[in-house]
């Protein structure tokens, strides 16, 4: 039966049995189903009927076995995953900067409405430290104190 | 395709004799040792009825004539002949040769 169900899935398939079975067996219900017959005793071996070639069971390996097909595949698969993550990166650092964005437009609305005295009051230092140069947190800072002495007064 | 290839087949050749298989089915008396073993035909018209179950049992015996020294023989015994080749279609194929002979010569 397992023999019967490899017929067609591969190029030829053989039974083996000893010569007393083969006497029990007719071959023909073998040859029905394409399995060819191997008999053999203690002197020899031999072919008491020759298996059927099936052509469509050697297309069909070869395109699964094929190495370099599957490996091209499995790269398209890996690219194909890491940029649909690229893309979800992407995405959420968009909306990130969207936000970020947000709340600094709304503090800028706020400084044009600030008495022009505390402005003034500023003085620029020409020559700040190095640790200070380009420090977001001095135009931040700054901005605090502007704020509370606006509300103080 | 199949037919042409059959009809390529090396048993078809000079090489390969084919001596046909006989089935009989005999009745065995189960109970009654000195009863004679009857085919089923025989059996039917000797009682005017069928074997029974428990007491009758009915055997397939295969035959053929051996092509060695042409004397019956049972199926069976052909797995042990150096000259069998296989059993097709209720047909045994035997070389014409006997390997093992025609090796030592």
């Amino acid at each position: 039966m397992r023999a019967s169900a490899s017929a067609g899935k591969v190029n030829r398939t053989y039974l083996a049995l000893p010569k007393t079975a083969a006497a029990l067996t007719d071959a023909r219900l073998f040859q029905e189903h394409g399995i060819g017959l191997f008999t053999y005793d203690q002197r020899n071996i031999e072919e008491a009927l020759p298996a059927r070639y099936f052509e469509t069971a050697a297309a069909a390996p070869r395109e699964v076995e094929d190495p370099e097909v599957s490996q091209l595949e499995k790269e398209v698969q890996q690219l194909r995953a890491e940029f649909a993550a690229l893309e979800e990166a992407v995405r959420d650092l968009k909306e990130e900067l969207v936000s970020s964005k947000t709340p600094a437009t709304l503090e800028e609305g706020v400084q044009t409405y600030m008495p022009e005295r505390s402005r003034t009051g500023l003085r620029v230092i020409d020559k700040l430290p190095a640790y200070l140069v380009g420090n977001p947190w001095v135009e931040v800072l700054s901005r605090r104190g502007r704020g509370e002495s606006a509300i103080v007064s | 395709m199949a037919g042409g290839n059959l009809r390529l087949l090396a048993e078809n050749s000079a090489a390969f004799v084919r001596v046909p298989i006989r089935s009989i089915q005999m009745v065995v008396d189960l109970e009654d040792p000195l009863a004679p073993e009857l085919t089923l035909e025989d059996f039917v018209e000797a009682h005017g009825t069928g074997p029974t179950a428990p007491r009758h049992r009915i055997l397939n015996v295969e035959v053929l004539t051996c092509p060695e020294d042409q004397q019956p023989i049972l199926a069976s015994e052909c797995g042990h002949c150096p000259r069998f080749v296989r059993r097709f279609d209720n047909m045994a194929y035997f070389r014409r040769e006997n390997p093992v002979s025609a090796g030592s010569r």
